[in-house]
């Protein structure tokens, strides 16, 4: 059989839609047996014990601070499991509103060892850049390995001339219910 | 002030952290070493770094940290290497091992208090892991580089800890043991 190789032979030959259909089959084939082997693979892996992370609902870390200073971000961490736990805590980068990205150079714990039931402090303490724009810089704070269940983290930068004031982190509310919503009352 | 607390708990998925459960897939973590070839365990800790430098790329630090790794020379010669190796290819295939939540793991046996006991009962079965296998992703040069990091700097901060307690201050200097090292020889 004659296989042609010019796009026209392609549109225009019986052959070459057949032997378009079989390449697909092949390649879908190949795909499917590799994704099967890879499920066979994994049923025989042995589970690894692992930790999540639980945070309240709308659990948020807030703080403010002029450019200049530093502010400090707390987190009591609880380990509620039967054997110790290795925290390490990572802070993404800030995202102001008009688009500016600032990488802190945060001073932390590096990482935290906590016995079960033991429960410890997270403290950051986050250097505000001189030049920063005023305004609110949003990120999250980390716990590395635990996936999931980020801490959201709102830094608000002001350029007031008083010297910046710690403010203590603060649990946002969860929302309520659409339907529980009150016209023109603020949930 | 009140401090935003957060909780350490055990995966809904998988068996609970207990002595029993984290010798048992220790166990059979080496148990499986006997019975799968040594490009596949290669390959899985290295989806196993990747994977965690992907997670760690969205730090503050990694991010930082991977932009320079891609910028320099080591970054152009490593994906030269990857690329004339096939190691992504290979490394993208493999099921990744979750490193991280080994070593916690691996670490936390070292400091239970129950852990004689448990070795008596020996062997203890560890069940599969609960869900399938994670979407394949691609395995690329600077997440593993990263994964590395994060997963080394870890490990140094837990061996630290683990020797925190019992450590010696540097520079110390300690007493002559007792009349014993008295004697002539020794004037």
């Amino acid at each position: 059989m004659r296989v042609g190789n010019d796009p026209e032979w392609d549109s225009k030959s019986p052959m070459a839609g057949l032997l378009k259909l079989q390449t697909e089959f092949y390649t879908r084939l190949t795909e499917e047996t590799l994704k099967y082997l890879r499920h066979i693979q994994a049923a025989s892996l042995p589970s690894t014990p692992g930790t999540v992370l639980l945070p309240r609902e709308g659990l948020q870390l807030e703080t403010s601070g002029a450019p200049g200073d530093s502010v400090e971000l707390q987190l009591e961490i609880e380990n509620r499991q039967r054997v110790h736990c290795v925290v390490t805590p990572m802070l993404s980068p800030f995202v102001h509103a008009s688009g500016a990205t600032w990488f802190p150079n945060a001073v932390h714990q590096t990482s935290l060892l906590l016995a079960p039931e033991q429960i410890d402090t997270l403290r950051m303490q986050l250097p505000l850049p001189s030049g920063i724009p005023e305004g609110v810089f949003r990120g999250a704070l980390l716990l590395q390995g635990f996936r999931e269940n980020a801490i959201l983290v709102a830094i608000t930068v002001t350029h007031a001339q008083a010297p910046a004031a710690v403010k203590a982190p603060t649990a946002r509310k969860p929302r309520a219910p659409k339907n529980s919503r009150k016209k023109g009352v603020k949930p | 002030m009140t401090v935003p607390r957060v909780l350490l708990v055990d995966s809904a998925e998988g068996p609970g952290r207990t002595t029993a459960t984290l010798v048992a897939s220790l166990a059979a973590r080496l148990s499986l070493l006997h019975v799968i070839s040594g490009a596949d365990a290669a390959a899985s800790v290295i989806a196993g770094y990747a994977a965690l430098g992907r997670e760690v790329s969205q730090t503050e630090e990694g991010a930082r940290l991977r932009a320079a790794i891609e910028k320099g020379r080591p970054g152009c010669n490593g994906e030269a290497l990857w690329a004339a190796l096939h190691i992504g290819e290979w490394a993208s295939n493999a099921i990744p091992t979750p490193v991280l939540d080994q070593l916690r793991n691996d670490v936390a046996v070292l400091l239970v208090d129950d852990l004689e006991p448990t070795l008596e009962t020996m062997p203890i079965p560890c069940p599969p892991t609960p869900h399938g296998p994670p979407e394949p992703a691609k395995v690329a040069f600077p997440d593993y580089l990263l994964g590395m990091w994060a997963f080394s700097l870890e490990l140094v901060r837990s061996i630290e800890s683990l020797a925190a307690p019992t450590l010696t201050s540097s520079g110390a200097f300690t007493e002559a043991a007792g009349t014993e090292q008295a004697g002539p020889l020794l004037r």
